[in-house]
């Protein structure tokens, strides 16, 4: 029973006014595949085109975010920008997802030194900073979009290793399991045809809240220079970018960011509209 | 406030309805509930889960949850309406002059807390004592509640006493302030039969000892019936038969009770029947409210048309009364 | 709980030779030309083998490997690339800065996190919290270094109100600890004691707005769910004020998960403290990183790893050092 004298509590989600969580959810979702797979409807300036006539401009009708020190339409970079970031991200989450997935599968049904090898390797790759030990790979892969991927998803797939395996471990004392082990089920299926459709729920609300933290991450790294390199847009390459001309152009600074800021939103979204899912359907 | 006298009624429970509430609407748990308890005795209340016997436990003392509360009736103690009783003076009540025991002792007890601590804790919140001297008067309570290695357990957490040992102890703390009416929630349902007895045998102990009025929830008549002078049956949130134990073990006249006798050691003495069990399950929280009539009738062999549209006056007989309009015959 | 105790170290100590087995391995084994770095692009093969020949790295793999360890052990952090000098005493150098940065960002998120969530457990969720939440939200959704750089263009520059970059603008005080603020008002310097605050409070406010989210709403939820337990219904049939049920029961055991919390939290501070030490120019290791990030000296660059993991590390040591204190329940195993 509840504590009694003491007021009953709820904890309040994100839900967008009158919409409810799935239709917020959705339409966000929309928006950004539109956003990603056509960026030329929502951005109609080049996002390269150089014109070293207007360069810094404020933002106007005809650049809704002003331009940089090239003269490049930032509203257009900030889209294209924010396809490769998206895209990216989700990329990282789902490899590290799979990685971790199997790693933390593997690990959970063997038991026995494969366990310990495993876990123990999980734990150094842990036992760094995450920021820290990303910034390390990429420098010694070499700067780069992919050195981002490859980086980022050495950093994530420890978490989700950790996370599966402990579900793994809980999972497989379930009858259902001895009985797929009895009936002669190879390890490999078993994981994937009995155990994956009890991990996917909690995984999905997972990988959809950490595409919006790869975001983040990808955009610190290409901040520091280590991930897209000029001219290709790149939100974090953007902003870095901008603190040269920190005191003239407050829109070069300001604007990108809140890109980030709604697409990491969007993503948090739909995570707490997955997460409410899953709440309502095995609680 | 005027001291009880010697056989007046310690608290007096008049018509109490406590409801849940479940999504939009409020579901009574407990309907029109009557009883009292004197100074110096024992009464136990008795049902199945889903009878309403520990909320109205829960209500007396005031610690029903959030979604729960009372709609109507009265709690009087000591002269005063505890129903509408200011919440602070409630607290002041609590552990003071109303004791609670809860069920499962294992895990009643602050796992991060010495149990020493927490013993002394009523005297800490109501009776400003330092450390110290509460650390004492809880030892001397623990050793009269038959605990031989009193600094062990005093320093001991939770987790390293036995069930029947915590259980000791809980009492200790209900009873480190002296308080007048002392309440048991199921408080041998976890432990072993060896040590259901003895704790049974110490709140006999107790009670006599202060003169306390006893109230004592269980699902097990057999239990109760050891130490209660008198036993309140209820059945589907309603209170069906209340009478002194002797009258109740031997001649019960209600058919729960009857069934619950049938189907329990005590009664099989009596009636030379096998154990039998009740055919049927309990009523569900939605028909507990909405039962207009008896909320046994489904389940009882006696059954008439009358049952099903009104809940049955009480009639007295003796040191027993019951609600119901076609009672076992007396043998 | 001696065993227990041992058991953390050695785990640690484990941890950390994989660590820096790791960053080794970054360093040495994964660039495909670490001399290249330090000769120079226009360099030729003559020029590059030379250059890798100085740094020793055209001895074996495990020779290097086993100069690496000892080195370390000893304190050496190698050479940089780049500037020809140890990196040790450069880092100790830096370190005091990052040091300061990171004690008050970690003191005022823990204090500010934890309290929060514990008021708002205990008062439930009142009208104005709605504007903190939100606020709050909004801070894990965004950029660490963006939201430094909005505060330094809109606080520092724009209105003036705090410094836009550096450390102190006035002469620092005695090096007694390190921290500027300290070293002042031991030395009874006031002006420089508040100067050095002043330059703190944009980094810090960037560094707790980031994630303090996190804290506050695993504070809450830990406490609710604690706040279910049986005992705390023991506790209110003794006739304890709510007050002295959360302070006195539910707290002490709705710690441990927020425990952990602040554990990894510390490993996400000092990721973001790089970022911020950027944007406002403070003089600590996450712009030595950053700058030796500019040149690939790898040297360099790893032994910052090397150095803040190794921070992280002790912290989630501390943390699990802790766990018995407070559970006793541990304390048996």
């Amino acid at each position: 029973m509840a504590a009694p004298a003491l007021p009953a509590r709820r904890m309040s989600g994100i839900d967008l006014a009158g919409l409810g969580r799935r239709w917020g959810a959705l339409v966000l979702v929309a928006v950004w595949l539109l956003i990603v797979l056509l960026p030329g409807i929502a951005a109609p300036q080049d996002p390269l085109a150089l014109n070293t006539s207007n360069t810094l401009a404020p933002p106007s009708a005809h650049h809704f975010f002003g331009t940089d020190e090239a003269g490049r339409d930032l509203w257009a970079r900030c889209v294209w920008g924010v396809r490769y970031s998206l895209g990216i991200a989700v990329l990282i989450v789902i490899g590290a997802a799979v990685i971790g997935t199997v790693i933390g599968g593997v690990a959970g049904l063997f038991r026995g030194p494969i366990d310990t090898v495993l876990m123990r390797t999980t734990d150094v790759f842990l036992a760094f900073p995450y920021l820290i030990l990303a910034i390390a790979i990429a420098s010694a892969v070499g700067p780069g979009l992919t050195t981002v991927v490859v980086a980022l998803t050495a950093v994530w797939w420890p978490g989700y290793a950790r996370m599966v395996r402990g579900q793994v471990l809980a999972l497989k004392e379930l009858p259902f399991v001895e009985g797929a082990r009895a009936a002669g089920t190879s390890t490999f299926a078993i994981l994937y045809r009995h155990l994956l459709p009890h991990l996917l729920p909690q995984l999905s609300a997972r990988i959809s809240m950490d595409v919006g933290y790869a975001v983040l991450a990808l955009t610190g790294l290409s901040f520091l220079g280590l991930g897209a390199q000029p001219p290709t847009p790149e939100l974090g390459a953007i902003i870095a970018d901008a603190h040269s001309h920190l005191l003239v152009a407050w829109w070069y600074t300001t604007l990108p960011g809140l890109f980030v800021l709604a697409a990491v939103l969007s993503a948090m979204v739909v995570s707490d509209w997955l997460e409410a899912r899953n709440k309502s359907r095995f609680a | 406030m005027a001291p009880a006298a010697a056989n007046s009624a310690m608290c007096e429970v008049t018509d109490l309805t406590v409801a849940y509430q479940s999504g939009d609407e409020w579901l009574r748990a407990v309907r029109s509930v009557s009883f009292e308890v004197r100074r110096g005795e024992i009464l136990a209340v008795v049902g199945e889960t889903g009878s309403g016997k520990s909320t109205t436990a829960t209500a007396v003392i005031r610690m029903l949850p959030a979604n729960g509360k009372v709609v109507s009736g009265r709690v009087m103690f000591d002269g005063r309406d505890l129903v509408h009783l200011p919440s602070q003076e409630m607290r002041r009540l609590r552990g003071q002059d109303i004791a609670y025991v809860p069920q499962q002792p294992m895990s009643a007890f602050n796992p991060t807390m010495t149990v020493g601590r927490q013993v002394a804790e009523p005297l800490l919140i109501h009776r400003r004592a330092n450390a110290s001297d509460a650390a004492r008067e809880a030892s001397k309570r623990l050793k009269e509640m038959g605990i031989r290695e009193v600094d062990r357990v005093m320093k001991a957490y939770p987790h390293q006493l036995s069930g029947g040992m915590l259980q000791r102890a809980m009492i200790a703390t209900a009873m480190i302030c002296q308080p007048r009416l002392l309440i048991l929630d199921e408080p041998t349902s976890a432990l072993d039969v060896t040590i259901q007895r003895q704790i049974l045998a110490l709140i006999k102990q107790v009670q006599s000892e202060y003169r306390l009025a006893v109230i004592l929830i269980s699902h097990d008549l057999t239990v109760v019936s050891q130490v209660a002078d008198r036993i309140l049956v209820m059945y589907g949130g309603r209170a069906v038969e209340i009478g002194a134990t002797e009258a109740i073990m031997n001649r019960a006249r209600h058919p729960y009770t009857r069934g619950l006798l049938r189907s329990t050691m005590a009664g099989e003495r009596e009636h030379k029947a096998k154990l039998a069990s009740l055919a049927g399950y309990p009523p569900a929280p939605h028909d507990v409210d909405s039962e207009q009539g008896c909320p046994f009738r489904p389940r009882c062999p006696r059954a008439v048309d009358q049952c099903s549209t009104m809940f049955p006056p009480f009639s007295a007989g003796g040191a027993d009364s019951w609600a119901c309009f076609n009672p076992e015959p007396v043998e | 709980m001696t065993y227990y105790l041992l058991r953390r170290l050695v785990g640690a100590v484990a941890v950390l030779f994989g660590v820096v087995t790791g960053t080794f391995v970054l360093s040495h084994v994964v660039p495909s030309c670490p001399a290249c770095a330090v000769a120079g692009l226009r360099a030729g093969p003559e020029q590059i083998k030379a250059a890798a020949h100085s740094l020793g790295l055209d001895r074996p793999v495990w020779d290097q490997y086993a100069t690496y360890i000892s080195g370390l052990v000893h304190g050496d952090f190698g050479t940089s690339y780049a500037s020809r000098q140890p990196i040790g005493p450069a880092i100790l150098t830096a370190l005091p800065a990052t040091l300061e940065l990171v004690f008050y960002s970690f003191v005022v998120y823990a204090l500010l996190g934890v309290g929060l969530g514990l008021v708002w457990a205990w008062r439930g969720n009142r009208f104005e919290s709605w504007i903190i939440r939100l606020v709050s939200m909004l801070g894990t959704a965004m950029p660490v270094f963006w939201f430094a750089m909005v505060l330094q263009l809109w606080l520092a520059s724009r209105v003036g109100w705090f410094p836009i970059t550096g450390r102190m603008q006035l002469d620092p005080p005695p090096t007694i600890t390190g921290f500027y603020t300290v070293d002042s008002l031991l030395t009874g310097n006031f002006a420089a004691f508040g100067d050095s605050a002043w330059h703190l409070v944009l980094p810090v406010t960037a560094l707790v707005m980031w994630q303090f989210a996190v804290a506050t709403r695993l504070t809450e939820r830990s406490v609710i769910e604690e706040m279910r337990m049986p005992y705390v219904r023991t506790a209110i049939a003794k006739g304890a004020s709510t007050r002295r049920v959360l302070l006195g029961h539910v707290f002490r055991n709705a710690i441990n998960p927020v425990l952990t919390m602040l554990g990894l939290q510390f490993g996400w501070l000092l990721g973001g403290t790089v970022l911020v030490e950027v944007v406002f120019s403070w003089p600590g290791i996450g712009i030595y990183m950053y700058n030796a990030l500019q040149t690939f000296d790898f040297p360099a660059i790893m032994a910052v790893t090397v150095v803040v993991t190794l921070g992280f590390v002790v912290v989630n040591l501390i943390v699990d050092l802790l766990y018995p204190v407070i559970d006793p329940r541990i304390r048996a195993t």
